[in-house]
């Protein structure tokens, strides 16, 4: 391993040497060796911090993701509560959900939604009545449609794909059915329907999921006042008295701002769709499609994702694939970051903040499986207060 | 410890970047005396000598995990040592000289000379001298001397302590060792 360093010394040199080793035999100080050997013996044994440190730093990240979400203001719609003619719907199909995931190709949705879609080919006459209703309807109902803004260019056109998954896209479960309990409320807030609506569309770069859809859901009101808020909540916990009712009813409007959210819903898809046959049999479909997205904000989309929908539908199936997924991930990320907000927030005792959050994960998150502490925070907060 | 003790510099070096603190015993054991000579030789003052010292060392303990076996230890160790020497030369100007404090020198006498006054004149007059023809040589060539008659290291090993070629280490060490002998020739 090593080379030969040394070389015998020749006569000449022995002497010279001799006569150096004459001049001292000097060591260093005893001390000194003692203060080098503990160096040593301790820089082998101290530990290594970076090594074992990957708990730390996940707690780190986790923090960080927390600030930020805690920094950021949050987008919390109050009031948001469907007009009169929405109560009339709540036996019509469930055509108001958001496309699970707008950037995602047909294959993508189908695998994703393969028993989905076969229900909801099963009521695809019904559905087409249902939408051929809501598009001769439309145009006498929306006056506010012309401002509307132009749509997210990603959305890929809903008039090519086959109809059975246009309807499959519409049809989508609501666990926690937050949603359809608005309907009950009063119709004093139109405005913060309107609002919710104009929240949406701040958020231009979403994607719209109803292209098809006439513009009559574009938003002009002034914010709703925060009493909505509290007379919207006791009427979820009627709703949920009532789950057989409407199981299958639209997501809030907040759900439309967050296709994280919508991919999120769409990909675990464990929700049976058998309650979204029960209204639909039933036949009472008057006014189904316009009142209802009218009901949850998600209205309106649907002229704006015609706007944008010739670019998208040339995306590669591929990058919408990976879109998709970027998506879910996020909306998981996001997902765990308001737990773990609500979950300090409920130990600061922040109750407006936390009711805010709590409101938020409700509307974002319909679907997802939320912690036992967070679902009782959400039990305690949908209490009469 | 027979066994630890009959590996090379290199393998303990190794063992003591892979954690063996023993190993590092071992290794300090062998080397300490010759390079706290080699630095008091080149520094001339002992609080200097044992400032570097103990800076050569550390530097070892903290590039212990940068150490590669392609290099002998012996040389490696003595690149730091003379890199801190040319340093501490270049922070003083100049050589530090041990004129004024020969003690610091020769304090360690070997007790097997004579008692005798004039011959202990002697041997102090000669170490006196030696230790003067040592300080006025140039520090290429005191360097290269050092290492070749304390260490007894080769051409080669020298030649990579001090960043220089086989031919003119040969060069340095001639011109060395006729100054000195001149100086040492009564």
């Amino acid at each position: 391993m090593s080379r030969q360093t040394t070389h015998p010394l020749d006569a000449e040199e022995t002497r010279i040497a001799a006569a150096l080793a004459r001049l001292g035999d000097a060591s260093p100080p005893p001390a000194l060796d003692a203060r080098i050997r503990g160096q040593a013996h301790a820089a082998v044994t101290r530990k290594r911090p970076l090594r074992r440190s990957g708990g730390a730093l996940a707690a780190v990240l986790a923090l960080g993701v927390g600030i930020k979400v805690s920094m950021s203001p949050i987008p919390i719609q109050p009031g948001i509560v469907p007009d009169p003619s929405a109560l009339q719907d709540q036996s019509s199909p469930a055509m108001v959900a958001p496309v699970p995931s707008t950037r995602a190709s047909e294959s993508n949705q189908s695998a994703l939604e393969q028993p989905t879609i076969e229900r909801a080919a099963a009521d695809q006459p019904r559905l087409d009545k249902a939408q051929a209703d809501q598009t001769r309807r439309a145009p006498a109902s929306t006056p506010r449609a012309a401002s509307a803004p132009p749509a997210d260019a990603s959305r890929p056109s809903e008039a090519k794909q086959p109809s059975s998954l246009r309807h499959e896209q519409r049809v989508e479960p609501a666990s926690i059915p937050i949603a359809p309990a608005r309907l009950a409320s009063p119709p004093a807030s139109q405005a913060a329907e309107n609002t919710a609506e104009k929240a949406v569309r701040s958020t231009s770069a979403l994607p719209q999921p109803f292209p098809d859809e006439p513009p009559q859901r574009a938003v002009q009101s002034a914010p709703p006042a925060e009493s909505d808020i509290t007379e919207a909540r006791p009427l979820i916990l009627e709703e949920r008295a009532a789950p057989g009712r409407s199981e299958v009813a639209a997501p809030p409007p907040t759900a439309a701002r967050s296709p994280r959210a919508a991919t999120m819903r769409a990909s675990p898809s464990p929700a049976p769709t058998a309650d979204t046959e029960a209204p639909a049999a039933a036949g009472a479909d008057p006014q189904p499609t316009s009142s209802k997205r009218q009901a949850f904000g998600t209205g309106g989309r649907g002229a704006l994702g015609q706007t944008g929908s010739a670019a998208k539908s040339k995306e590669p199936p591929s990058d919408a694939i990976a879109a998709d997924a970027k998506g879910e991930l996020d909306a998981r990320v996001e997902l765990s970051a308001l737990i773990e907000l609500a979950r300090k927030l409920a130990r600061n005792g922040d109750a407006d903040r936390l009711t805010q959050v709590l409101r938020r994960i409700t509307l974002d998150y319909p679907q997802a499986e939320l912690p036992d502490d967070i679902r009782a925070l959400l039990e305690a907060e949908r209490s009469p207060r | 410890m027979d066994v630890e003790s009959q590996r090379s510099d290199e393998d303990l070096m190794l063992a003591y970047a892979a954690g063996t603190a023993a190993a590092f015993d071992l290794l300090y054991e062998r080397h300490r005396a010759p390079l706290f000579r080699f630095l008091l030789r080149g520094i001339s003052q002992r609080a200097l000598a044992e400032e570097c010292f103990q800076e050569v060392w550390s530097r070892v303990i903290t590039a212990r995990a940068r150490y590669q076996p392609e290099a002998a230890f012996t040389t490696w160790l003595y690149q730091i040592a003379n890199r801190l020497l040319i340093d501490q030369y270049r922070r003083a100007g100049s050589r530090p000289r041990s004129i004024g404090e020969p003690d610091a020198v020769l304090e360690h006498t070997p007790d097997d000379v004579s008692q005798q006054p004039e011959h202990l004149l002697s041997e102090f007059e000669q170490r006196r001298r030696l230790q003067l023809a040592l300080e006025s040589l140039p520090d290429e060539q005191r360097i290269a001397v050092q290492l070749r008659l304390e260490q007894e290291l080769s051409l080669e090993a020298i030649g990579e302590i001090t960043g220089v070629g086989r031919e003119t280490v040969k060069s340095r060490l001639r011109y060395a060792m006729d100054r000195l002998k001149g100086l040492l020739s009564p």
